[in-house]
């Protein structure tokens, strides 16, 4: 049987990167009963799904709270309960689809879905994929996270023709209560991947429906209790990774209209046959906002066919100082605001890829590989705005003046590119996304804690002023608070999220699996009026 | 006095070090974030004694402390306390700290 530990009691949760804490009554961890897995999968899930059903019950009966979380690598409060929380990375079932198990009418290769349970970090699912020859289709910048935290916050990279973690997600298995039917399986009734038998199988009753889909896989931890995704994977690939400087002017351009073919840099054996820029696979800028650099750092990826036999790509992956020190450093020297310029001139050194030699010359690996375990430790922050190409030097414009009269900000800016998200409620929201974030390190000292409070407040407040449509990344350092604040950034998609969980969830439960998170964000005002057909199938 | 706090000073700077191994495709038994650095997020186990030095080549751990999955990493660690007990027993004790994380599936 699955057993679940009371981890620690009247505890305060924190992240890992410590933008915490926060109080919480009781911690529970659960882990899958190993035998059972080597006897039955279907069992071992079972029987996981049960033990989870106990605790939501045991929560129910109490009038408690419960919210489940994984890595703690959101940079806010969102994975957080007062009342009971559940550590579920033991829960790392994994299994590849047969075609047997496929729905009759999916056009979806049996060979590219694999089921992960959701406690399964990135890494290990890219240890998992590599024995079958497969690789995620895109990350985040490393791979620490649960598959289960990426997609309810919607995790993702730099590759502006591939979406976010959610987006090669095709079916989710909820827990959305204690009863007996309240293990459900979502998927697209316009994609189906997986047979009733499979959900049967998996104790589930299957829910074919786009739109409710859609609503739950960014469902912020809201949407119940995921248990289990099946994702869809495609052929092992590599990635030529380089970083070069180019002028600002032209990254700039690049930013605003990803016009590749017609860029000014050319960097050998990446040309088409016309002697063009191939189309990279990803593209990200990095910029210091204390210094007008004429050049800035660029990282540029291109996707090409897996041979094995490459150099072994980790050494220079990993080429970074020790990033404790760094952020020791920081520490001490974030009691002197005027020395934040020199702090970040040190987050340079380390955060910036730079390989050193020729910047012709790529690193080449797998995206497992170049995407590789974060180097990151201690308190750090990371504020993270969504908007449109045509708005993103007009953001950067103003985010980066705003870091710089507020504290000084100590942190390095940085602008990635995401397709748009099938998520409902996915902050890659645009055709074309452009993340602009700044990532630093946290100082307690002085007025820093403060600088950082009004760094997010003033940051919405001057693009709303702007009137420059932007959204913010779910697990990010945001002031959530902010009156209005997704209501201006999502408009009428966050009422229909509100409307699709109020038709899955009953009132009870939908504010069994709410937290303050949420009300702060008014998304837990459950919407009586949902109809009940949001939440049947529709195939 | 200047000399001999000279020698402690080169002695302590000397002997106190901290050598750690990781394993880089494995992963570790983790737990929710607590602390700081490296094992903010790792469930790790110490082990402090003090061995014979006859035994130290061939110490190894009683028993099998990982399972079946392995390190994810070891430190050993020297203190300025380890080498003076080195010191003072003559070279026949040496004082053993180590912490290990382990690996999982």
């Amino acid at each position: 049987m699955a057993t679940t530990t009371t981890t620690r009691r009247n505890h305060e949760y924190d992240t890992i990167h410590r933008n915490g804490p926060w109080p919480t009554a009781t911690e529970f961890a659960t882990a899958i009963d190993g035998r059972l897995e080597q006897q039955d999968f279907f069992a071992c899930y079972l029987d996981a799904a049960q033990e989870v059903q106990r605790l939501i019950e045991l929560a129910r009966s109490s009038g408690k709270g419960f919210r489940a979380f994984g890595s703690s690598w959101s940079l806010n409060h969102i994975a957080h309960h007062r009342d009971y929380m559940h550590f579920n990375r033991s829960m790392n079932l994994r299994r590849a689809l047969s075609p047997s198990d496929m729905h009759t009418g999916s056009t979806l290769d049996a060979d590219n879905l694999f089921f992960f349970q959701c406690g399964s970090r990135v890494k290990e699912i890219n240890n998992y994929l590599f024995t079958f020859g497969k690789s995620l289709k895109t990350s985040g910048a490393s791979n620490g996270q649960t598959i289960a935290g990426c997609i309810s916050t919607g995790v993702h990279g730099s590759a502006h023709h591939v979406g976010s973690m959610q987006d090669f997600v095709v079916g989710l298995d909820l827990i959305i209560g204690p009863g007996v039917n309240d293990r459900v399986y979502l998927e697209s009734d316009k994609a189906p991947a997986i047979s009733n038998a499979f959900a049967a199988k998996l104790g589930s009753r299957i829910i074919r429906n786009e739109g409710l889909f859609h609503a739950a896989l960014v469902g912020l931890g809201s949407f119940g209790f995921i248990h289990g995704v099946v994702i869809e994977a495609e052929n092992l690939f590599l990635l030529n990774r380089y970083t070069t400087t180019i002028p600002r002017s032209e990254a700039m351009r690049l930013a605003k209209s990803m016009d590749f073919k017609n860029a000014s840099f050319r960097i050998p054996g990446e040309l088409d046959s016309q002697g063009k820029p191939n189309e990279p696979h990803h593209f990200k800028l990095f910029f210091n906002p204390h210094r007008n650099d004429p050049d800035l750092v660029v990282e540029i990826m291109y996707k090409k066919p897996y041979l094995a036999g490459y150099p072994d790509p980790i050494p220079r992956v990993r080429t970074a100082l020790y990033t404790e020190l760094l952020t020791s450093l920081g520490r001490i020297l974030g009691k002197i605001p005027r020395r934040i310029p020199a702090i970040v001139r040190l987050l340079e050194k380390t955060a910036l890829p730079v390989e050193g030699g020729n910047p012709n010359v790529p690193v080449t690996g797998t995206h497992a590989q170049i995407f590789f375990d974060s180097i990151q430790q201690g308190p750090a922050f990371a504020c993270e705005v969504c908007v449109g190409l045509k708005d993103a030097e007009k953001a950067y414009d103003i985010m980066s003046k705003l870091a710089r009269d507020i504290g000084p900000m100590p942190g390095l800016f940085a602008m990635r590119f995401v397709k748009q998200s099938k998520a409902l409620l996915a902050s890659a929201t645009y055709p074309v996304s452009c993340m602009l974030e700044i990532n630093g390190v946290i100082s307690s000292s002085g007025k820093a804690p403060q600088a950082l409070t009004q760094f997010c407040t003033a940051t919405i407040k001057t693009l709303q002023d702007q009137h420059i449509p932007f959204t913010i990344h779910w697990g990010k350092t945001a002031d959530w608070k902010y009156p209005g604040l997704v209501t201006y950034m999502f408009g009428h998609k966050a009422t229909e999220w509100r409307r699709y969980r109020s038709a899955l969830l009953s009132k009870e439960m939908a504010a069994l699996f709410s937290n303050r998170f949420l009300t702060e964000t008014r998304l837990d005002l459950y919407a009586d009026d949902a109809p009940a057909a949001m939440a049947q199938s529709l195939a | 006095m200047k000399t001999i706090l000279c020698f402690l000073t080169a002695l302590s700077l000397a002997s106190c070090y901290t050598v750690r191994v990781t394993n880089r495709d494995a992963l570790f038994t983790q737990k929710p974030p607590e602390g700081d650095g490296f094992y903010v997020d790792k469930v790790v186990h110490t082990l402090d004694t003090v061995i014979k030095t006859r035994a130290w080549e061939e110490f190894w751990l009683q028993e099998k402390p990982c399972n079946d999955c392995g390190f994810y990493s070891l430190e050993y660690r020297n203190t300025l306390g380890a080498s003076l007990r080195y010191a003072l027993s003559l070279g026949s004790r040496r004082a053993i700290h180590i912490r290990y994380v382990c690996a999982t599936r």
